[in-house]
């Protein structure tokens, strides 16, 4: 399927036998500290996407310093809430892509790249 | 691979026919070239890398739906259901009736359908994520749910009811063909339960045995123009002239001289009504997403070209504070319509993928025009509203740097509304698919963006005592020219949805009946404002008297903007195939809900919770 990241999930597994060499192997420190760096990746790489689409979101506050006064109060009205959807959105997008890619998978060499450029991955019927 | 049971019976397999090299819409029945690199290649069902066996693998496929023998025991949407294990409120495959006469000549023709593998998939194309692929094999146009964002525009565009939004979900999904049973000869599981002999399947343009008829439309089938679809039709029961949904889609069908039978609109009634509840729609988010965004691209124009055009009441030098206010400001509602319109997708967090196909799809196109014009609104208020942090600029490149991202921004804002508009240029949906919706996006760009600028400038000159009457002269023009604009393009598009007959005329009948009162109250009031804008602006009054005045026309313009665009959401009948009594059909899902029957998982309505 697709390199660094096992095609087959735990739950797809029939024999006994595979399972239980698979779950020695996902329990492994080695696995456990490639799910880590996976997830602080995919992180980075969510909030970079989420600034690169709503930075101007983030002006906001600057403008508030800028023009103090009773206009604070009104950039917070503007601001709290798209920063609160877009907390939901990023950690949405994160549980999302670690369900899919990390959970119950092996991660071997290459895997950061293709968590990184997962088009791969989500497009693997399209051809 | 799929593993046929033991038994599997003769009918249950594709029957392997001659055909003609070419379908009727002119297209290779081959669908890739013999040297083709498609070809061999594993559609990976179930990480399985096995390739089928099916010699006809490359071909067109289609399904054949003989009218005659269809008995409606829906064991096809029964077997379809199953086979994908769908829940209760989703059916890929759905059987409609139509019927007509009168007791005892009365007559029903029912209706099996599901997704036609068109030629030319609107869906596809349609789709901002490319969720959907038409593959090689078989020619079937299979979704990955896994992809879709659930912004539902397929199911706008296509008019058989093929995708389904789940709204439980928060994805699409539809007919994948039964790919897996067609890799081994099997036919797909609807057409292998039908009971009648009325619904079969093989490659396009054949047909199955003791059928002799192969029609491309039958009454209730939209017209197969739009989408090229791979079915074909046997009926050759004579019907009554005149056959009606059982439905609640205000729509009959008329046998015409020529053109078989043609959608008519059938409003049960002529009365009047406000129906206000009923502008409240799923669309709502939409109704504010694209107001708004208007606006602000209206309110930015007005801002960036009016010192330009010889208006110095708008240029930052004259108004130090009120300028970076209304440029954030600016920026807040936006976010705030980006939010709205992003959290009503039915998965938000994918919503990088409105992106994915600029190539086909207006919906990506808007989103990009938009989120291009947000950028460089973005780099223009900060450069322009918070100059002290670019003091490390020299004074020529800081001017520059302000003038491009200005004209960028000006230039993107109005192509992105282009976008929108062609969002809504749908066959499927006659009376979205006018040219008056640009006149009424562009209008509402010019009447909301110059009413923010009023409301704000007004606000603050009153503040500092200065006179505002000047102010307001200046925008009555573009406020003006904007109603104008909305205004004749209304107009025309009621003429136009007068002469036309079907789902355009009914819509048309609606906003005339259920929504008569809430239609005529807009139309009377946007006149009435054309009317008084450019005379208050002539006719200097101002201070109390004038401020009251220009209040109560403001309001009207903004009460008007909305009813408006909120009508629009709701008027839309589209191009659907006919429903059951008790699927699919609207008035049925209020009844459940209303009596709870909805809130029983069995019933196949997703309560309105969810």
């Amino acid at each position: 399927m697709v390199t660094g990241i096992s095609a087959k999930k735990l739950s797809d597994i029939d024999s006994d036998l595979e399972r239980g060499v698979f779950s020695v192997n996902y329990k492994s420190g080695k696995q456990r500290r490639r799910r880590m760096t996976a997830k602080l990746l995919l992180t980075l790489k969510h909030s970079l996407r989420g600034v690169l689409f709503s930075w101007p979101l983030y002006l906001l506050p600057f403008s508030a310093l800028a023009l103090s006064g009773v206009y604070t109060y009104l950039f917070i009205v503007f601001l709290l809430p798209g920063v609160m959807i877009s907390y939901t959105i990023l950690s949405r997008g994160v549980r999302e892509d670690y369900a899919k890619y990390v959970t119950e998978r092996l991660l071997s060499k290459g895997y950061v790249l293709t968590l990184l450029l997962n088009r791969d991955l989500e497009r693997q019927f399209d051809r | 691979m799929y593993k046929p049971r033991p038994k599997e019976p003769s009918y249950a397999f594709i029957a392997s026919v001659q055909h003609a090299d070419k379908n009727r819409y002119g297209h290779d029945i081959e669908t890739v070239p013999a040297d083709s690199e498609l070809r061999n290649q594993s559609l990976n069902i179930n990480y399985d890398d096995a390739i089928g066996d099916n010699p006809d693998r490359y071909k067109q496929h289609g399904f054949y739906f003989n009218a005659d023998n269809c008995i409606a025991c829906h064991a096809c949407e029964a077997a379809c259901s199953e086979k994908n294990d769908l829940p209760a409120h989703i059916a890929f495959r759905s059987v409609g009736y139509l019927e007509g006469g009168s007791y005892p000549a009365y007559q029903r023709l029912n209706i099996s359908m599901a997704c036609n593998h068109c030629d030319d998939p609107v869906c596809l194309k349609g789709c901002p994520t490319r969720a959907y692929t038409k593959f090689a094999e078989y020619g079937a146009v299979l979704q990955d749910p896994d992809i879709c964002f659930g912004c539902g525009y397929c199911t706008w565009v296509c008019p058989y009811n093929a995708p389904q939004l789940d709204h439980e979900q928060g994805h699409v999904q539809k007919c994948n063909m039964c790919v897996d049973r067609l890799e081994v000869g099997l036919k797909p599981a609807c057409a292998s339960a039908c009971l009648a002999g009325a619904l079969d399947f093989g490659v396009t343009e054949t047909l199955p045995e003791n059928s002799h008829q192969m029609k491309a439309d039958i009454p209730g089938f939209p017209d197969p123009e739009i989408t090229h679809p791979n079915i074909s039709f046997q009926q050759t029961t004579s019907l009554p002239k005149e056959m009606r949904r059982t439905d609640s889609m205000p729509i009959r069908y008329e046998k015409s001289q020529h053109n078989g039978y043609q959608s008519k609109q059938s409003m049960a009634t002529k009365e009047r009504h406000w129906s206000i509840a009923k502008l409240s729609t799923r669309e709502n988010p939409l109704v504010v997403f694209t107001l708004v965004s208007q606006l602000v691209v209206g309110a930015f124009l007005i801002l960036f070209l009016g010192p330009k055009l010889g208006v110095p009441t708008f240029s930052a030098q004259a108004n130090p504070v009120l300028w970076p206010l209304i440029l954030f400001g600016l920026i807040g509602i936006q976010t705030l319509a980006l939010v709205m319109s992003t959290m009503h997708l039915g998965k938000p967090h994918r919503f990088y993928r409105a992106f994915y196909n600029l190539r086909y799809s207006p919906v990506s196109r808007e989103v990009a025009g938009i989120a291009v014009f947000y950028n460089f609104l973005g780099a223009y208020s900060l450069l322009s509203g918070l100059p002290t942090l670019f003091t490390w600029l020299s004074p020529q490149w800081y001017t520059s740097l302000m003038s491009l991202t200005g004209w960028a921004a000006c230039v993107s804002g109005v192509v992105a509304l282009y976008f929108m508009y062609a969002i809504y240029r749908i066959p499927a949906r006659p009376f979205w698919n006018h040219w008056s919706v640009l006149t009424t996006f562009y209008g509402s760009m010019l009447t909301l963006g110059s009413v923010t600028i009023i409301i704000l400038y007004v606000g603050a000159q009153s503040m500092a005592a200065q006179n505002w009457f000047t102010t307001v002269q200046w925008l009555a023009l573009p406020l003006t020219l904007g109603m104008l604009l909305e205004a004749g393009g209304l107009l025309c598009h009621a003429r136009y949805l007068k002469q036309h007959s079907g789902e355009s005329n009914a819509s048309h009948q609606t906003q005339l009946t259920t929504f008569g009162y809430t239609y005529w109250s807009r139309n009377i009031i946007l006149m009435t404002t054309i009317a008084i804008t450019p005379l208050l602006a002539l006719t200097s009054i101002d201070g109390t008297t004038g401020t009251i005045f220009w209040a109560v026309n403001i309001f009207a313009i903004v009460m008007c903007s909305v009813i408006g665009r909120s009508l629009f959401y709701a008027l839309v009948i589209p191009t659907t195939m006919p429903g059951a009594f008790f699927w699919k059909n609207k008035r049925f899902e209020e009844h459940a809900r209303a009596i709870g029957l909805a809130d029983l998982p069995q019933t196949g309505v997703l309560p309105d919770t969810h």
